[in-house]
């Protein structure tokens, strides 16, 4: 965990016997929680036998759950057990500690409620206290070391990617979900958050591990229902009961969202997955959202794709000024367009370098920033040819010297041009014989454009010369 | 998987009166069972609603569960037909944990676990009326948390609007002790209910309310005279009631005869009742249902 704190409100909610009542209730609470706050966090908390047990015994049953409050704050809870209950009765006392805080404050959580669980489980904060004082302080909580992407999940076997890339599909149209699981409920709950994008996050209220309640309004529900009940209790409604280990696969739109997050989720790479969905965005449509997700997916095919198609890729790309997160992507994508075209364009044969020329020499002329971006293409596959083919590059070079753009700098220019030139004057004469009429138009060419650059002079002198030793054989 | 829309013939909640769809099982906005609707359309009566109301721990689901029982049993020549099945799970699950000398487990706040009791009532001996008698078994925590705070549990104030009467349970035994939570707690409750049922301010409420003093078997004075007994134990109650109820009395009940006690490895006390011997439970019903 990082220095950096942030200070949140807190309420335990449990059944315990006081002076102004017993039962379960919200037993102590910081001063900040609002009247219409705690209406919302009793109506949502746990009571009796409400934690979803687990097979293994040894392993205490603990819930999450994350929700809205009317006062546009958030509230992340994580309940466990504390306890017989007090009654005797029977059974275990729930305990739920919640942790209020304002929707500003999420995004330094990375957007993840589960972070919030870690710094309170980190903080000691979530450990039971069944004789709190009836007003408690402010928490203060660490904020997530690696800003919330260094995440430790893998993705539970029992969830197929079928069923996850449905669940995703529904909870980003806002329809809820229960999905019914023996275990791992939490980890299934953060992946399926990663998969959606910040903004849209802290209106996906969930329950991991909680039993199925009607007051419990979450989109997303993730609990244990061996007897049925809750899938009896949710038919008719508007809400998509899942049981991965029973039900038929359901079929899923095909989506740029989708294979975007199915890919991060079938590699097993969520810190990746957040770093993309973590970010700032602003509130996104579903167009909105396609268009982040088709550059994303555009940004993770380039390896895969042809020399010439990543060109076309970054030449296509839309010039018109879009909104800040778009622009940062499509930064994004030149600079990995870049970085792949930069590797392969070293190894490439000139045959294969000189396809896209032409491409990049449009794009280094439609403006300053494209310009920046295909010079060093233009420069590596003069190169090539310099190596390969010394009058190919001389040919294909006479393109820079004409209809300049403004950001064409000369000092740039001129000492790729003179190394083109060096390395044509040094092999014009070997294969003059061979070229001799192809030689002569060239030199004739470069004549015009550079008549004082001392590498023409010379190739223009070697071509004088052989065309001499040609009119009169010694 | 099941995933639905809202079906075109659709059902209101008896409860709430959201139009939920045919095939429902539970109220999409409350969380009351449909059957209770369904038997209501079958029936083509109104069905009457007399809630059971007391705080967390104060012997509600005891209480109800004992008087379906014994309504279902005949108890004072009373006829006592469940409709359908869900309806006897609470007398069920009360009688087999008292028969194994437990208390039943506490009822959870979350509405879907509350047991509803759906019974058609009537007396053999004396007229022919039948009652429609739905009885909820709610959680003293909910009761409290929508009396704190109202509208928290929109269930809790519905069943009160549509109430024909109410059964209100207060702990006997901790109001003899000398305790004020019982009391304070009736007093909440009842000027909630005051404020949930009146129509005008100048007149007094004519829903009738029969105020139980539970756990007699702690305090048996209170059998003797249960109005002096809450005049004088919880006169705060007592005085509300005087001045905005019309119709309201007094009752003491106990179910179980003797109590043990043990303990967990936690030091929790274990009540165990040792054996049951139901007092005054029929009583305060038959009174409700004389004022229907």
């Amino acid at each position: 965990m990082s220095d950096a704190t942030i200070t949140c409100d807190q309420a335990i909610f449990t059944s315990l016997r006081g002076v102004m009542g017993e039962g379960y209730r919200i037993v102590a609470a910081s001063r900040g929680l609002k009247t219409d706050e705690k209406q919302e966090i009793t109506r949502n908390s746990p009571s009796h036998e409400s934690l979803c047990g687990n097979d293994d015994a040894a392993v205490q049953p603990w819930a999450a759950a994350f929700y809205p409050l009317p006062t546009k704050r958030l509230c992340v809870a994580y309940s466990c057990l504390a306890g017989t209950e007090h009654t005797g009765r029977g059974g275990q006392r729930v305990y739920t500690h919640n942790v209020i805080f304002s929707a500003g404050d999420f995004a330094r959580f990375s957007y993840n409620p589960f972070e919030v669980v870690r710094a309170m489980l980190q903080s000691g904060a979530a450990a039971p206290q069944l004789k709190p004082a009836a007003v408690l302080s402010e928490l203060v909580l660490n904020l997530p070391d690696g800003g919330g992407e260094a995440l430790c999940l893998t993705t539970p076997k029992t969830l197929a990617a079928e069923f996850r890339r449905f669940v995703l599909q529904r909870i980003l149209h806002g329809e809820p979900v229960i999905l019914d699981m023996d275990a791992a409920w939490m980890e299934t709950a953060e992946i399926v958050l990663l998969g959606i994008p910040s903004s849209d996050r802290c209106k996906v209220s969930f329950s991991a591990g909680l039993r199925f309640a009607t007051a419990r309004r979450h989109r997303l529900q993730l609990l244990h229902d061996p007897k049925g009940i809750a899938r009896a209790r949710t038919a008719a409604q508007p809400v998509a009961f899942l049981d991965p280990t029973k039900d038929p696969v359901p079929s899923t739109p095909d989506t740029s969202w989708n294979r975007f997050v199915e890919r991060h989720w079938a590699r097993g790479d969520f810190s990746g997955l957040a770093r993309r969905t973590n970010r700032p965005f602003p509130p996104l449509s579903p167009q909105d959202r396609e268009r982040v997700a088709g550059l994303f997916n555009t940004i993770d095919s380039l390896a895969a794709l042809s020399s010439y198609e990543v060109l076309c890729i970054v030449a296509d790309a839309p010039r018109t000024k879009l909104d800040d997160y778009e622009d940062q992507l499509r930064g994004e994508l030149v600079v990995e367009a870049r970085k792949v075209l930069s590797q392969r364009v070293t190894r490439m044969r000139w045959s294969e370098a000189e396809l896209f020329w032409r491409p990049a020499q449009e794009l280094w002329r439609r403006s300053p920033a494209d310009g920046e971006f295909a010079w060093p293409l233009l420069e590596a596959v003069l190169r090539i040819a310099c190596f390969e083919d010394p009058v190919a590059a001389a040919e294909t070079a006479l393109d820079l010297t004409r209809d300049l753009p403004a950001w064409g700098r000369k000092e740039r220019i001129e000492p790729i041009l003179t190394e083109v030139l060096h390395r044509f004057a040094e092999r014009a004469s070997g294969v003059m014989q061979l070229h001799a009429d192809r030689i002569a138009k060239l030199c004739d060419a470069w004549q015009r454009v550079r008549p004082d650059h001392p590498d023409v002079r010379r190739a223009v002198e070697s071509c004088a010369a052989c065309a001499a030793s040609r009119t009169h054989p010694s | 998987m099941t995933t639905a829309t809202l079906a075109k013939t659709s059902l209101p909640c008896l409860i709430c009166e959201t139009k939920n769809a045919h095939e429902a099982v539970v109220c999409t906005s409350c969380g009351a069972p449909m059957a209770l609707i369904q038997e209501a359309v079958i029936q083509d009566r109104d069905p009457c609603i007399v809630t059971v109301l007391g705080d967390s721990n104060v012997g509600k689901t005891v209480f109800l569960g004992m008087l379906l029982d014994m309504l279902s049993k005949r108890a004072e020549d009373y006829e006592a037909v469940p409709k359908g099945a869900y309806s006897v799970n609470l007398q069920h699950n009360v009688i087999t944990h008292l028969s194994a000398r437990q208390f039943p487990p506490k009822t959870a706040m979350e509405v879907d676990d509350w047991h509803w009791a759906y019974y058609q009532v009537s007396h053999r001996k004396y007229g022919s009326r039948i009652y429609d008698l739905v009885m909820p078994d709610m959680a003293g925590e909910a009761i409290a948390a929508e009396v704190a705070n109202p509208k928290t549990f929109q269930v809790i104030r519905s069943l009160l609007e549509k109430s024909a009467g109410a059964i209100l349970l207060v702990d006997g035994a901790m109001a003899a002790a000398g305790s004020p939570q019982p009391d304070f707690f009736a007093l909440k409750l009842m000027s909630y209910l005051d404020g949930v049922v009146i129509r005008r301010k100048s007149e007094r409420i004519k829903t009738p309310v029969a105020i139980v003093l539970s756990k007699g078997d702690h305090c048996p004075e209170c059998f003797d005279d249960p109005r002096t007994f809450a005049q004088t134990n919880l006169n705060r109650l007592w005085n509300i009631c005087e001045t905005r109820f019309a119709n309201f009395e007094v009752f003491a009940a106990s179910v179980v005869g003797s109590l043990g006690y043990g303990t967990d490895g936690q030091e929790t006390v274990i009540p165990y009742p040792l054996h049951v011997a139901p007092r005054g439970i029929l009583e305060p019903y038959e009174w409700v249902l004389s004022k229907l």
